[in-house]
């Protein structure tokens, strides 16, 4: 990896809503702690897999680094410079350095306009000179992504599920970002057309150098994609660590018992089965001490009074959990 | 076909027909489902997996589509030739369907209670009175209780909104087994679910069928899943079965290319992190089917054959068939 200061970093970061009752007279119910204490760094070129199941927070999180959601407490910080509170130019050069594609590449293009004109869109914000040029650069990036140059004058729905994905990644990267926030990017896909567009976000980082924050539920996914990988559950990291040392070597419960959900797919090679007890707990009322404890199978007293801190157990692999202690 | 076959899909076909031509999305499929075990059926998007379930239970969506040949033998009778009447008697008593989105499975002004009582009613034929409240009430906390949700009596008074998706699925699963049915049809029941409670789930649904006997077609298009879950596994692409199989060899020795490029393009929890294999192409269009096998555009091994004629069903071992010239006969 690469030394020098961070592309992104990620301090502290908090995320409570509240929860009212009533419009005219609103009274405060308490705060979902979505995100609560969250600190992570991304260098330039590197992937960053961000994992948990719904409701962990990594979304939030995301919003976060797009400076979609305004943190409670702490800083997001690209190249140095804290996000939140730009304005003017300063927030429009932001928003080139950091792009996103999500999910649903059906909800985030305009079904109503030709796709190069999107691409193009994301060119004239950034002033990137005239007619010719634009045109040039959209033939550029359809060509990057994979796909036709004609096939700017045809509209989302002539394309399929893949392609349109391909196309939201174009205009990502018409930018050209240093950063892109990828929230779930293959799981709506086939499996036959999901390796084609991994293998594509792959090649893009390799000619690019552009870093990406990988928000992912599948696991198999994020050791093929990120360098890093970040285990939340309830708002909170629970373990850190490069993905190849985390892969090898699991040691939290939590990240433990959801590797072993994983179905592996050639039957019989399970090796360990953690199946949970009951559903991830609200975020309203979070339990006290590990926020896992009442579903972690190796709980000891010690759990419920007091919160374990994320500590360094191997190089760069960090856990958060009292098993850990005095390792 | 044997005393054991409970469901068997004999050269299905269904076909949309729209006013710009016919989209032949289930153009000849053929199965048999034995009582108690788990049939996968696999394949990607568009490649006519749910439309086979929705065939089978005679559900088929508005809009042009129609079975126009083939049959459903269930226990032996054809159930395509029934009337609506009758196919309203054999749902959720003979044979079930549960959906990938529970939400929209459950009707969001009912109670959960209200909803499983009305399937409890309907396959007693019972009127609702006074006296057979109490019964109705207590066998709907029984098939809660069945589907491993803690405190019944509390949930029968919520809404849907008021649980989780994995609950919700539990609820739908409690409804479409209520009436003890010998075939259950799941389509991508886990898919909206996370990991952990997808596992828990599959579990419950291993449990369920081994008390009761049950057959189960499984729809999903993850492998991991199907690992798990299945028996057997049928591979479908483009309206047809290429390769039907025991779940080890489909995994451990696959025949059909297709079959073989689709395992390898699943990223994996173990082994090297490289480059993924990938199926170039497309799928072909469904209201243009090619004349001979439709994998061959993409294919690596086609030749001139596999673009002419449809290959036959060859036996590649036992119990295992696979349509592709390019194998060799066991």
């Amino acid at each position: 990896m690469s030394e020098g200061p961070p592309l992104l970093r990620v301090e502290g970061v908090r995320k409570y809503f509240a929860l009212t009752k009533g419009i005219l007279f609103t009274q405060t119910l308490g705060y979902i702690k979505a995100v609560d204490d969250v600190s992570f760094e991304i260098r330039a070129g590197e992937t960053l897999g961000l994992v948990g199941e719904s409701g962990c927070g990594k979304t939030t999180t995301s919003r976060m680094i797009l400076n979609l959601e305004e943190p409670t407490e702490g800083r997001v910080l690209v190249d140095g410079e804290p996000i939140h509170g730009l304005k003017g130019e300063a927030l429009s050069a932001y928003r080139a350095k950091v792009q996103a594609v999500f999910q649903d590449p059906w909800s985030s293009l305009n079904p109503r306009m030709k796709v190069g004109r999107t691409i193009a869109e994301a060119l004239i914000v950034n002033a990137v000179g005239d007619k010719a040029r634009i045109h040039e650069r959209v033939r550029e990036l359809l060509l990057q992504v994979g796909l036709r140059p004609e096939q700017a004058q045809q509209y989302p729905h002539e394309f399929s599920g893949g392609q349109r994905q391909r196309v939201a990644l174009a205009a990502a990267l018409a930018s050209r970002p240093k950063l892109i926030v990828l929230d779930e990017p293959v799981s709506a896909l086939d499996v036959s057309i999901r390796a084609q567009m991994m293998n594509l976000l792959k090649d893009i980082q390799t000619q690019d150098n552009v870093a990406y924050l990988l928000v992912a539920h599948d696991l198999a996914t994020v050791r093929h994609m990120a360098d890093h990988t970040v285990v939340m559950y309830l708002g909170k990291i629970v373990e850190q660590a490069p993905t190849a040392s985390l892969f090898e070597d699991v040691r939290h419960p939590y990240t433990r018992a959801l590797f072993s959900a994983v179905l592996v797919a050639w039957p019989g090679r399970q090796e360990e089965e953690i199946v949970l007890k009951g559903e991830v707990p609200s975020p309203l009322n979070p339990p006290s001490g590990c926020r896992f404890h009442p579903r972690c199978a190796w709980v000891m007293p010690r759990c419920s009074q007091q919160e374990p801190v994320l500590r360094e157990v191997s190089p760069g692999h960090a856990v958060a959990c009292h098993l850990f202690d005095n390792a | 076909m044997t005393s054991e076959t409970v469901l068997e899909v004999r050269d299905l076909h269904t076909h949309f027909f729209l006013r710009r031509g016919v989209v032949k999305a289930v153009d000849g499929v053929s199965f048999a489902l034995r009582r108690g075990e788990v049939l996968g059926l696999v394949g990607e998007s568009g490649c006519g997996k749910s439309l086979t379930a929705l065939s089978v239970m005679r559900l088929l969506p508005k809009g042009g589509a129609r079975t126009i040949k083939g049959e459903v033998l269930l226990d032996g009778e054809n159930i395509l030739e029934h009337t609506p009447a009758k196919m309203r008697e054999i749902r959720g008593r003979r044979i079930s369907m549960v959906l990938q989105d529970p939400q929209t499975s459950l009707n969001p002004v009912f109670s959960i209670g209200d909803q499983l009582r009305e399937a409890i009613l309907r396959r007693k034929r019972a009127p609702y009175t006074r006296a057979s409240r109490a019964e109705v009430t207590r066998e709907a906390v029984a098939a809660l209780r069945r589907v491993e949700i803690a405190a019944p009596e509390q949930r029968l008074d919520q809404y849907p909104h008021q649980m989780s998706g994995g609950m919700k699925q539990r609820v739908v699963g409690a409804i479409a087994i209520s009436g003890e049915p010998g075939v259950l049809i799941a389509d991508e029941p886990t898919t909206a679910l996370d990991v952990t409670i997808q596992l828990q789930y599959l579990k419950l649904l291993k449990r369920l069928q081994a008390e009761t006997g049950m057959a189960i077609l499984f729809i999903t298009h993850d492998f991991g899943v199907v690992g798990r879950m299945c028996d057997r596994v049928a591979v479908m692409y483009a309206g047809r079965i290429v390769e039907c199989g025991p779940v080890r060899q489909i995994f451990e020795a696959p025949s059909h290319p297709y079959t073989r490029a689709l395992i390898a393009s699943v990223p994996t929890m173990s082994g090297p992190v490289g480059r993924l294999a990938t199926i170039e192409g497309q799928p072909p269009s469904l209201m243009d089917l090619p004349v001979g096998c439709r994998f061959a555009s993409r294919c690596s091994l086609a030749e001139q054959r596999c673009l002419d004629v449809y290959p036959d069903t060859v036996r590649v071992g036992e119990e295992h068939t696979a349509d592709c010239w390019k194998v060799v006969p066991a």
